[in-house]
């Protein structure tokens, strides 16, 4: 609101312009600016005349107009209707007072932030809400890998997450993780401890979000097939390289498939066979539950409280909301055609989280196929993977947490050392841990609940009616919303990421 | 430090020149008042005048100085090492108030906060030193005619007028037209030769509530060619 505020000021000063004046001189009247709004006689006597209305006789060789006499002390002598001696001339000068090349730059700069500040306003419901990040170290530096628990939006929604710190290997024995709040939220961290699992040389562990499986032979498909076409490289390794596509146009529930093949699975004997699969959300879900905030307006809190009371209403509507948005489904061939045999979800379309779903015991297979909502996810990495068992992290608590707070909310507020921490847009905390030597992999297991804070802009948006189509007919709701989301899609990454409230 | 400080600050670092003439005259006013602009002028011997530039010609400059008290001042352009004319109030502190705003305005650019500051920052002090310097001509760089059109006679100094006359006059006021403009000036009681009320028919031809200096006042050190206040005739 203040932004704006100052936004405005900005655009109001803008026309307040820094001004030059461009003087010319000359002895001849007919040589002069006759446009110029006044005209500056020098007589050869040093008085000065300055007229507004003037016109030049050439015949009788006189100046008639109105305005001053000044004498040479440049105090005014007579005004009026004056009349003037060409003989008596010294000089004729005019002054333009023009606009400074400066503005023309100061205009280039304010119209560009003029146009970053609108962009945001006019579409918050592209911009940034994150939940808690956490960022840990990598071979390329800090990186994002992990958001906690997105779906808890209110207490009553608490709950834990376990993300993996696919790219983070710690062989010294020493971790620290960045906990941000870049949000307009406010953050309740419970919990925020390190799994570790020692894993022999070419294995990984992967987390089926309630189990932790050790696996090998990790194998990308050689073959992957979209409406797109083929998808193969885009899907080779946790890189950073992501394969998304468009959301349709009339229905945000419509499915997409991928088609994958894998090599042949060349092992002798029993053990599982599991598909990992390393991707986030696409923004469809941040737009849809700013939507949603937006369109509950001033009862949003009331819808809140009654999440909190186990409402039928809220729960249902909101399950059966995630539901139709739908993860990412893995299915395998059967007679029927292809059949699901899980589902991987998580909510958050920032970090790329590494998710394990497990396939029917003795199952071998070399062509799964991923279903999922069009324009929906984001998949960074898929592979093939032999499951060897099941096994028990070793849990980890932070050791010293150390913190700083956002100047903007930190009135009042002190920080915090130990959990539960609650955090304040722009708050940031480390987090120490003392991680086992050797070759382990790491996960953060997370829990909470997140405030997210209503906009100012969307309390004007109420509209009780869409606000009950999305928890009463959620299938109705996504193909209401189509169309909106169809015009925001193209620059939502870019405004989500632009409207950052904070950075690390 | 609050960012307008720092914008300040960034500013005169990156050399703002700010305007001496104590008229603080504005855009408007320079464009219309018939004033000269303040010109400061460093002579040989290290010495430096300043004052409203009052005219140039080809063999001297006069500047009407006001500190102690006002002087005219005759110079000898031979002798002027360099000048430096302030022709208006430049008004580059409406940009470092854009700028300020401008700056405060960026939390609303998210993440591009980062870039957009310093942005602001950064072309504000820029654009400011520049336009604070817009108003100046500088001799040698710029040449004596340059400088003469925002003298207060751009035509030169006009025959036939004394010291006095250059200082406010007492005088009745001013009447409505019609009027008409000539040399004969006879209308009026401080007409060139005639002295001015305040010091009526002084022989040096000081005139005015404070007086014009002469080549003996002790506030003006002697400058080569400077003109006898008893002959500021070109």
């Amino acid at each position: 609101m203040r932004t704006s505020a100052v936004l405005g000021v900005v655009l109001a000063a803008a026309p307040a312009c820094v001004h030059h004046i461009e003087r010319t001189v000359s002895p001849e009247i007919a040589t002069v600016d006759r446009k110029a709004a006044f005209l500056k006689i020098h007589m050869k006597n040093g008085d000065l005349y300055v007229l507004s209305e003037w016109r030049a006789d050439e015949q009788r060789r006189r100046i008639t107009g109105r305005g001053d006499q000044l004498g040479a002390d440049r105090l005014v002598v007579r005004r009026g209707e004056l009349e003037v001696e060409m003989a008596d001339v010294a000089l004729y000068e005019t002054n333009a007072i023009v606009t400074s090349p400066s503005i023309a730059a100061m205009a280039v700069i304010t119209g560009a932030s003029v146009a970053l500040s609108v962009m945001c306003i006019a579409s918050p419901k592209s911009c940034f809400g994150s939940c808690p990040t956490f960022y840990a170290p990598s071979d390329a530096g800090p990186v994002l890998q992990a958001e906690g628990f997105s779906d808890a939006i209110s207490p009553a929604l608490e709950t834990h997450d376990i993300d993996a710190l696919w790219r983070t290997h710690v062989r010294d024995g020493h971790l620290t993780l960045r906990m941000t709040n870049e949000a307009y939220e406010t953050h309740v961290v419970k919990r925020a401890d390190v799994l570790a699992v020692p894993r022999p040389p070419g294995t990984r562990v992967l987390s089926t979000g309630e189990e932790l499986w050790l696996a090998s032979r990790l194998v990308a498909p050689e073959r992957c097939a979209a409406a797109e076409g083929d998808c193969t490289a885009a899907l080779a390794a946790v890189d950073g390289r992501e394969r998304t596509s468009l959301a349709d146009d009339h229905d945000l529930a419509a499915r997409e498939t991928i088609d994958l093949e894998f090599p042949a699975d060349a092992r002798d004997g029993g053990g599982r066979t599991g598909v990992a699969i390393a991707a986030r959300q696409s923004l469809v879900t941040t737009f849809l539950l700013y939507q949603g905030l937006a369109d509950l307006g001033t009862t949003a809190v009331e819808w809140l409280a009654e999440l909190e009371r186990a409402g039928p209403a809220a729960w249902l509507g909101g399950r059966k909301l995630q539901h139709l948005l739908g993860g990412i489904e893995v299915q395998i061939p059967d007679a029927a055609g292809w059949r699901t045999v899980a589902e991987v979800y998580e909510t958050g379309p920032i970090a790329t989280d590494v998710h394990l779903v497990v396939l029917p015991d003795g199952l071998r297979v070399q062509r799964v196929r991923l279903r999922l909502p069009k324009g929906g996810w984001r998949i960074d990495h898929v592979a093939r993977v032999a499951l060897e068992h099941t096994v028990t992290p070793i849990r980890i608590a932070p050791r010293a947490i150390r913190g700083t707070l956002g100047a903007e909310f930190a009135a009042g507020r002190a920080v915090a050392t130990a959990l539960p921490i609650v955090t304040q847009p722009g708050d940031a905390y480390e987090l120490d841990y003392a991680i086992p030597v050797g070759e382990v992999e790491l996960f953060l297991d997370s829990r909470g609940y997140y405030l997210e804070w209503m906009r100012a802009q969307w309390l004007r948006e109420e509209r009780p009616l869409a606000a009950a189509t999305l928890l009463l007919d959620p299938a109705q709701a996504l193909r209401d919303l189509a169309p909106a989301w169809k015009r925001l899609e193209p620059s939502a990454e870019h405004q989500f990421w632009s409207s950052r409230y904070a950075h690390p | 430090m609050p960012i307008r400080d720092l914008i300040v600050v960034l500013a005169v670092a990156s050399g703002c020149a700010s305007n001496p003439d104590p008229r603080r005259r504005s855009i408007e006013a320079a464009a219309r008042d018939g004033h000269g602009g303040w010109i400061a002028v460093q002579v040989r011997g290290d010495a430096q005048f300043s004052g409203e530039l009052i005219a140039i010609d080809p063999g001297r400059l006069w500047l009407l100085g006001v500190m102690p008290r006002a002087q005219l001042l005759t110079i000898a352009r031979a002798d002027v090492t360099s000048a430096r004319l302030w022709a208006w109030e430049t008004e580059e502190g409406r940009l470092v108030g854009l700028g300020v705003l401008g700056t405060l305005s960026t939390p609303s650019h998210g993440f591009f906060l980062v870039l957009s500051a310093p942005t602001w920052v950064i072309v504000t002090t820029l654009l400011a030193s520049i336009e604070s310097r817009a108003s100046i001509l500088d001799y040698p760089g710029d040449a004596w005619d340059k400088l003469a059109i925002w003298a207060r006679f751009p035509q030169g100094m006009p025959a036939g007028l004394r010291d006095g006359d250059l200082l406010p006059q007492r005088r009745a006021p001013a009447p409505a037209g019609p009027g008409q403009g000539s040399n004969a000036g006879a209308d009026r009681g401080s007409a060139a030769g005639q002295g001015s009320a305040a010091a009526p028919g002084r022989p040096t031809g000081a005139g005015g509530a404070a007086g014009a200096g002469s080549a003996t006042d002790p506030v003006g050190p002697p400058v080569p060619d400077r003109a006898s206040a008893a002959d500021p005739k070109p």
